[in-house]
């Protein structure tokens, strides 16, 4: 068994290395070719000065030399901090100032807005393409072809050892702070390990790569194909939300294991045509509920596929799954299901008690494939990470903040969040993070962050805000604000400017009302 | 052509998630590299421009190609909407 997750790539390398490994864009990496190139950057990384448990920056769209990279930070005995491309540069220099990355992989055009941001100048700044580009930054980038192209380069072969880091994925936080989720080596391999005995794999697999890597899901395609020797497909970000190209991808690349949320599952299973998508094998879903109609549509699309439905926040991988057999005749929500292997859960009711089967209480996990706490934030992960309220000290376990209801069957159901965490394309939001976001405004008064079921994307967001006395504000200048400031899932759908919000008798801003009226609006066209 | 172009140009300024400075949103624009567009704000362009023009969009007219920048939403639109009548 392989303790780390750079050992997986290794192994298939050592078996196959001409087979295909890497995948996106018409551009491909053999097994002997990601090993390789993982090499020459970890060399890289040392000779700069990189050491075990540093955290380096993988910040790009997808592009095959962004999972070199990641096996390079790995074989560096260094965890990777991926950086999402997409978000508003100042969000993501708080990521890489708050981890203090030690070095960054990036392109010229993303490592020319962030590096100036940087706190502390990189060790090494790898650019992925024409370095002219990035203009002065600085300090001295060093180009990605020539990393690589040392071929002779041997795996450095770091000590690390499976409680190391290997990642720090950040998440939305509810004081206005994003959260960056440290997960291990062993973490990963847990699941992956799980998912290799459970959902199976094999060297003829072609995983595509739906989610974005800064996202958990990615842990999955990534690891579960190199553990297979297989194949991943990466979706590029510009096609990953247009159902047609979805299926073409599909199709194309003959796509046997899919995983993402159900949100692009729906755009596909609308765009497919007849015949398509006979390649997959395998379905995985998770990040948010699947609406049962809707994955009715699902399995009628593709009936000769098994569907699994996964859970688990990314602080704990995932931690319970649900295959997919009968639907609920009723249209009922299916379960999350019962534990993975290495993993306990169990539901706590409000009483402290544990809570029997059919009655609601907040789930709680233990086990090998919970994180470590959040980057920097003792406090935060006391929170979350906590004594066994029911067993033995001393392991602590993880409480989701997610309230569940556990069946005669043995299934777990997900009833909801005992916060203002909501859901939207599978991203986790804390309203709270988009309200700071909204009072940092200076016209703006007070303001408030509602999330409504949407029948497509799980919900929507819509804010109402109140302007300060005398001044002038417009929807577009506050929603340019707040795009400045967040990534763009965060950013609510519709911004209403209103001459003041209601007030509950305590003097409270009246939250459900705010969500009635928020109900009736039309979200488009307006 | 360039009205099309103005009409999605206003939408997405008012629409989008990104933080787009309009001097800098011209017809050629990549909409796609830089997250203009996102799975939600196309959702809703999408369902701005069928109830605007009165047209309905295929699945597979919905594709990277036809939304990568105004010009070809706008050469999309317009082509629909000459087809309707």
């Amino acid at each position: 068994m392989a303790y780390l997750l750079h050992e997986l790539m290794q192994r298939s390398a050592g078996r196959d290395p001409s087979h295909e490994a890497v995948r996106c864009a018409g551009r491909t990496l053999n097994y002997g070719e990601l090993n390789a190139a993982s090499n020459a950057i970890a060399q890289a990384l040392i000779a700069a000065g990189v050491e075990r448990g540093d955290r380096v920056a993988v910040y790009m769209t997808k592009r095959v030399e962004a999972i070199a990279g990641i096996y390079g930070v790995l074989k560096a005995g260094a965890a990777y901090v991926p950086l999402d491309p997409k978000a508003p540069v100042s969000r993501v220099a708080l990521v890489a100032n708050d981890c203090a990355i030690a070095a960054m992989l990036t392109t010229p055009d993303l490592a020319a807005k962030v590096v100036p941001e940087l706190e502390t100048s990189p060790k090494l700044l790898v650019l992925v393409g024409d370095e002219e580009a990035a203009g002065h930054l600085g300090c001295d980038p060093t180009r990605y072809v020539d990393v690589v192209t040392d071929s002779r380069a041997t795996d450095p072969e770091v000590p690390v050892l499976d409680i190391d880091l290997a990642y720090i994925l950040y998440t939305s936080g509810s004081t206005g702070t994003p959260k960056g989720v440290m997960l291990t080596h062993r973490n990963a391999l847990t699941f992956v390990e799980w998912c290799a005995e459970t959902i199976g794999v094999t060297s003829d697999d072609r995983f595509a790569n739906h989610a974005p890597i800064h996202f958990d899901l990615s842990v999955f395609d990534l690891y579960l194909a190199a553990f297979g020797g297989s194949t991943v497909v990466l979706i590029p970000e510009r096609e990953a939300f247009f159902g047609a190209a979805l299926a073409d991808i599909i199709d194309q690349e003959q796509v046997t294991v899919w995983y993402s949320v159900p949100s692009a599952l729906r755009l596909l299973t609308k765009a497919a045509k007849p015949g398509s998508l006979a390649s997959l094998r395998t379905v995985v879903f998770a990040g948010e509920v699947y609406p049962t109609p809707a994955l009715r549509q699902l399995r009628e699309r593709i009936p000769h596929a098994e569907l699994w439905n996964l859970y688990g926040p990314t602080e704990t991988n995932v931690c319970t799954n649900y295959k997919v057999e009968q639907l609920p005749p009723d249209d009922q929500s299916i379960p999350i299901g019962r534990a993975c292997s290495n993993t306990e859960v169990f539901a706590v009711a409000a009483d402290g008690q544990a809570a029997g089967v059919g009655q609601e209480g907040e789930l709680y996990v233990r086990g090998a494939t919970v994180m470590k706490g959040y980057w920097g934030q003792p406090a935060k992960s006391a929170e979350v990470l906590v004594p066994d309220p029911l067993s033995y000290p001393p392991d602590l376990v993880f409480r989701t903040g997610d309230l569940v209801k556990l069946q005669p069957d043995g299934n777990f159901h997900f009833l909801g969040r005992r916060d203002h965490q909501v859901k939207s394309r599978g991203y986790r939001i804390e309203l709270g993070e988009v309200e700071s976001a909204l009072s940092t405004h200076p016209g703006l008064d007070e303001s408030v962050v509602v999330s409504v079921p949407h029948d497509e994307w799980g919900c929507v967001l819509v804010a109402w805000v109140t302007a300060r006395d005398g001044v002038d504000v417009t929807e577009r200048d506050v929603r340019r604000h707040v795009a400045g400031r967040l990534p763009g899932y965060m950013v609510p759908t519709s911004i209403r400017i209103v001459g003041q919000l209601p007030k509950t008798s305590t003097g409270k801003i009246d939250r459900p009302l705010l969500i009635e009226s928020t109900k009736k609006l039309r979200l488009a066209g307006d | 052509m360039a009205d099309t172009i103005a009409v999605v140009r206003d939408f997405l300024i008012n629409h989008s998630n990104q933080p787009i400075d309009p001097d800098e949103l011209d017809g050629s624009r990549d909409l796609l590299e830089e997250g203009v567009l996102d799975s939600l704000s196309l959702m809703v362009l999408v369902e701005f421009l069928s109830e605007r023009y009165s047209i309905e969009f295929d699945a597979d007219e919905v594709i990277p190609r036809n939304f990568k920048s105004l010009e070809a939403i706008a050469t999309l639109v317009d082509g629909k909407v000459e087809g309707r009548g």
